[in-house]
């Protein structure tokens, strides 16, 4: 049986085509499962990085990008810089076109506001618009505020520019900027509004900071001086609505 | 993990075996292939270290009685109509020796690996009992009973 058995099965052979698509087919397989394998070592490791790529970029915007605080420019040019958590500009934006012209050759943003601010009112364009008569206004909303205030009621704006500096509520931010206005500008407007109701905000819009500060005057003569970044007031009452509260009383 | 070289030799010195078993077990050619397929990536993908060839080859037949005993366990495949799985050897085959493959064939599953093993590729009842992970005693029955069915069938002339 044993020889029958030999013989009968001895012709029985896997074919060359039979080996050659098992060779074919084997390498893809084995391909594909490496590459599953590979995927698979990966996987952890991927997602370990997307998640510290993720924290990396949250933190980076947290600390870099994430606006906290906003000063306003304002003469004729308005001007907003807007401050990251570190007190560097992460936006600069003009707000009428005498401070596009301004912005024109200035380079601000990652600079600290304190250069920035300086470099802005320095500048050729600027320059132009302090004129004797000219009011130059800093407006600041922040967390921050009083070391921000301080920082620029010693800087030149203050010492050489006499600029008056102002803090505003960061709520206003927005309404601000819904009227086309910077937070400065925006400022003066609600507490005129609240003596003479026919202005309007685009009316408020085409005026200067001095010619604003001339109207202003017609109801409230303390207002400019109140409001002194050199601090030769000795106070301010609420400004309007009650919720913009003035810098004053500061001396130095 | 075995390399490219190390499938391409094993494919030249156990391919005819594979084919041999699943002939045993399966009703075609392209199940054949399949199964065929499998082990060698089941060899592929194996970190184990073979002491001797002798093991590797043990190896490759528990693997491929398994895979084909997988195989057919599937409903879908046992509910297919079965073709003649030695049509595409019929060229290559002696008319005497298709009424031995034939017999042999159409004994029942439980006796036609050990049959095979023990006849063709000249294992022992122990061998056997190793390979398939059965008892030894078994395998002598199995081996006795299958013999007589054979005997019975093919008439017992040179058994």
């Amino acid at each position: 049986m044993s020889n029958k058995i030999q013989q009968a099965f001895e012709p029985i052979r896997a074919t060359e085509q039979m080996k050659d698509t098992a060779v074919l087919i084997l390498s893809e397989k084995v391909m594909r499962q490496s590459g599953q394998r590979t995927g698979m070592f990966f996987r952890p490791l991927a997602a370990i990085c997307s998640v510290l790529v993720l924290c990396i970029g949250i933190g980076g915007w947290y600390l870099w990008e994430k606006p906290v605080s906003y000063v306003s420019l304002d003469v004729n040019p308005s001007i907003e810089l807007t401050l990251n958590r570190l007190n560097r500009v992460t936006g600069v934006e003009s707000r009428n076109e005498a401070g596009e012209s301004v912005l024109k050759d200035l380079r601000l943003m990652g600079r600290d506001y304190i250069e920035a601010v300086e470099l802005l009112v320095e500048s050729d364009g600027m320059q132009e618009y302090l004129t004797v008569d000219a009011d130059l206004i800093l407006t600041v909303a922040s967390p921050k505020e009083e070391e921000i205030l301080n920082a620029l009621k010693s800087s030149v704006v203050s010492t050489h520019y006499q600029g008056m500096c102002r803090r505003a509520d960061l709520a206003n931010v927005t309404s601000a900027h819904e009227c086309g206005m910077s937070l400065g500008k925006y400022e003066v407007y609600q507490r005129l509004s609240k003596y003479d109701k026919s202005i309007t905000a685009e009316e408020c819009q085409h005026m200067t900071m001095h010619q604003l500060h001339l109207r202003l005057s017609q109801y409230d003569d303390d207002y400019i001086e109140s409001h002194r970044c050199d601090g030769t007031a000795e106070s301010a009452d609420g400004c309007a609505e009650g919720k913009h509260h003035c810098e004053n009383g500061s001396h130095h | 993990m075995h390399s490219e070289q190390e499938v391409n030799r094993a494919i030249e010195l156990y391919a005819d075996m594979i084919r041999r078993i699943c002939l045993l077990h399966l009703k075609n050619h392209a199940d054949t292939e399949d199964v065929f397929q499998e082990v060698f990536l089941k060899y592929i993908l194996y970190s184990g270290v073979f002491e001797s060839a002798e093991h590797e080859k043990a190896w490759f037949i528990r693997v491929t009685v398994n895979a084909c005993k997988d195989f057919m366990r599937n409903i879908f495949r046992r509910s297919t109509v079965p073709l003649d799985a030695l049509s595409e050897d019929a060229a290559s085959v002696m008319p005497e020796q298709m009424e031995v493959l034939q017999v042999v064939l159409s004994l029942p599953a439980k006796y036609k690996d050990v049959i095979y093993l023990h006849y063709y590729e000249g294992y022992t009842a122990k061998e056997i009992g190793t390979i398939l992970n059965k008892k030894e005693n078994t395998i002598y029955s199995l081996l006795s009973r299958g013999r007589e069915l054979l005997k019975k069938e093919l008439g017992g002339e040179g058994i």
